[in-house]
C-alpha cells in the first residue's frame, strides 16, 4: 500500500522541471547526432562546425538553465539553513561554468585563460566545497553510506589518472616548458578526482535513501561529475592516441550530457520544494473523475 | 528463534514484558549475530537522535510552523484518546502511511522502509514525527518541510484514497 502511494505520486511528478531538462538535453543530443550523421557522410570538417556553433549554443543554454535553477534551489531555503549555503556555492559553480561557456566564444589569449580558469579549477573547487557540505548534511542525517568495491575501483582509477596527468607534464617540463593549459590541468585534475570521490560517496548515500526527488537530485550531480571526468579522460586520450578526429568527436557529446545533468540536479531540488510547498502541495495526481482534495 | 529488529528495538527501549525481555537477553548472550544486530539498531537510533538534536539546535523556529505542528499533535492525541484505546493503532498506522508516502516521494522507498523500523519499536507519534521532521527540514528547507508536516498531520482520508491501489 505504502509503496503504491509513493509510485503513484512519483508518476505524477514526472511532468515537471526535471522532465523539461531531460527532454531538452535528449532533444539536443538526438538533433546533434542526426546532424553529424547527415553532415559527416560527405565531409568530416562539418563535424567541428556543428560543435562550434549549435553544439556550443546548446551547452551554454543548458549551463544557463543550470545556473538559474541552482539560484531557484537556493531560494527554497531560508537564511541559516545548511542547504542554502550548499546551493549558494553550487550556484557560484554553475555561474563559473556558464561564464566559461560564454568566454569560449571570445577570441584572444586573455579570454582563453579566463575560460580555462573559470571552467576548470574555479568551478571544480566550488563543486568540491558544495559537495563536501552536502556530504556533511547526509552524515548528520544518518544516511551516509560506505563505498562498495566497484566504487573503490573507480576511485582508484581516478586517483591513478590524476597522478599520471600530474607526472606527465612535470617529467616533460625538463625538455619543454609547461603551457598555461597544462598548468591549469595540473591544478584541476586532482581536484576533479576529489570531486569524483565525493560524487561516489553522495551517490552511495542517495542510493541508500532510495530514488525519490531529493535522491535523484544528488544522483544527477554524480552523473554530471562522472561525465565530466569521462570527458576529461577523452580529451587526454585525443592527445595520446592515433584515433581519428571524427571518431574522437563522438566523445564531445559527453559535454552535452554533463551540462544536462548539471541542470537536472537543481531541477529535482526545485521540483521537490515546489511540490511540497506549492499550491496543492505534494498531493498525488487525482484519477479521472476525482478531484484532488486541497490539503494544508 | 532470532528476535526481529522490532523486538530488539523494543528490548532496547525496555518496552518488552519481563519474560520476553529475559528471553531476548539470554539469546543475545549466546548469539553473536543478534548481539551485533542489537548494537546496530541501538547505534542507528542514537545516530538519529543525535542528528535530530543537532538539527534542532541549528534551526531557528519557523515563524508559524512549529506551534501549529505541536498543536496538531496535541489535537490528534486528544481525538485518539476520545475515540478510545482501540483507535490509537489505526491512527498510528494512518500517520505511518502518510509519513511513508511523503518520504518515498522525496527520498525513496528505502527511506520509507526505515520508518517501518522506527514504527516497529512502537514509539509514540511524537517520536515518529521527531525522526522525520529534521530529515525533511534538512533536504527540503524549513518552509517546504513545514508544509509537508502540515499535510501529514492534516491530510484527510480522501487524500489517501487517491492512491492507485484504492482508486
Amino acid at each position: 500500500m505504502l509503496e503504491a502511494i509513493g509510485r503513484g505520486r512519483l508518476l505524477a511528478s514526472r511532468v515537471a522541471l526535471p522532465s523539461a531538462v531531460v527532454w531538452a538535453t535528449g532533444g539536443a543530443f538526438l538533433c546533434g547526432g542526426a546532424s553529424v550523421i547527415w553532415l559527416g557522410t560527405s565531409r568530416a570538417e562539418w563535424l567541428p562546425l556543428f560543435f562550434d556553433y549549435p553544439g556550443t549554443f546548446t551547452v551554454i543554454a543548458l549551463n544557463l538553465a543550470g545556473a538559474v535553477l541552482s539560484l531557484l534551489a537556493r531560494g527554497q531555503f531560508s537564511r541559516g539553513e545548511p542547504l542554502r549555503l550548499v546551493w549558494s556555492v553550487l550556484t557560484l559553480a554553475a555561474a563559473c561554468n556558464l561564464a566559461s561557456g560564454i568566454l569560449s566564444q571570445m577570441a584572444g589569449e586573455g579570454w582563453l585563460r579566463g575560460r580555462l580558469i573559470l571552467g576548470g579549477p574555479a568551478q571544480t573547487v566550488l563543486l568540491v566545497l558544495g559537495l563536501t557540505l552536502a556530504l556533511r548534511i547526509y552524515r548528520r542525517s544518518g544516511v551516509q553510506s560506505r563505498p562498495g568495491s566497484w566504487d573503490w575501483l573507480l576511485m582508484g582509477v581516478a586517483a591513478g589518472f590524476s597522478a599520471w596527468e600530474i607526472c606527465e607534464p612535470v617529467l616533460a617540463a625538463r625538455a619543454t616548458p609547461v603551457s598555461f593549459q597544462q598548468a591549469v590541468n595540473l591544478v584541476n585534475d586532482p581536484l576533479l578526482s576529489v570531486l569524483l570521490i565525493e560524487a561516489i560517496l553522495i551517490r552511495r548515500s542517495a542510493l541508500k535513501m532510495g530514488r525519490g526527488l531529493i535522491a535523484r537530485c544528488w544522483g544527477a550531480f554524480t552523473a554530471a561529475i562522472l561525465l565530466t571526468f569521462a570527458g576529461d579522460v577523452a580529451v587526454w586520450l585525443s592527445g595520446h592516441s592515433p584515433v581519428p578526429v571524427p571518431l574522437m568527436a563522438t566523445t564531445w557529446y559527453l559535454w552535452f550530457l554533463a551540462s544536462g545533468a548539471y541542470a537536472l540536479a537543481p531541477a529535482y531540488q526545485v521540483e521537490a520544494c515546489r511540490r511540497a510547498s506549492g499550491p496543492g502541495g505534494s498531493q498525488p495526481a487525482a484519477p479521472s473523475g476525482q478531484s484532488a482534495m486541497p490539503t494544508g | 528463534m532470532h528476535p526481529d529488529p522490532g523486538t530488539l528495538a523494543a528490548y532496547r527501549d525496555r518496552e518488552l514484558g519481563e519474560p520476553e525481555a529475559r528471553e531476548v537477553a539470554r539469546h543475545l548472550e549466546t548469539c553473536r549475530r543478534c548481539a551485533q544486530e542489537a548494537e546496530r539498531v541501538s547505534a542507528e537510533w542514537e545516530l538519529s537522535l543525535a542528528a535530530d538534536a543537532q538539527f534542532r539546535s541549528q534551526c531557528v523556529p519557523p515563524e508559524d510552523g512549529l506551534e501549529r505542528v505541536l498543536s496538531l499533535i496535541q489535537e490528534w492525541k486528544r481525538s485518539a484518546a476520545a475515540e478510545g484505546a482501540e483507535a490509537q493503532p489505526s491512527n498510528l498506522d494512518e500517520l505511518r502511511r502518510r509519513i511513508g508516502a511523503e518520504l518515498e516521494l522525496y527520498f525513496g522507498a528505502e527511506t520509507a522502509a526505515l520508518l517501518e523500523k522506527v514504527a516497529f519499536s512502537r514509539r509514540p507519534a511524537e517520536s515518529l514525527i521527531a525522526a522525520v521532521e529534521p530529515l525533511l527540514t534538512a533536504f527540503l528547507g524549513r518552509k517546504a518541510a513545514g508544509a509537508v508536516m502540515r499535510q501529514i498531520l492534516e491530510g484527510g482520508d480522501q487524500r489517501l484514497c487517491l492512491a492507485p491501489e484504492t482508486a
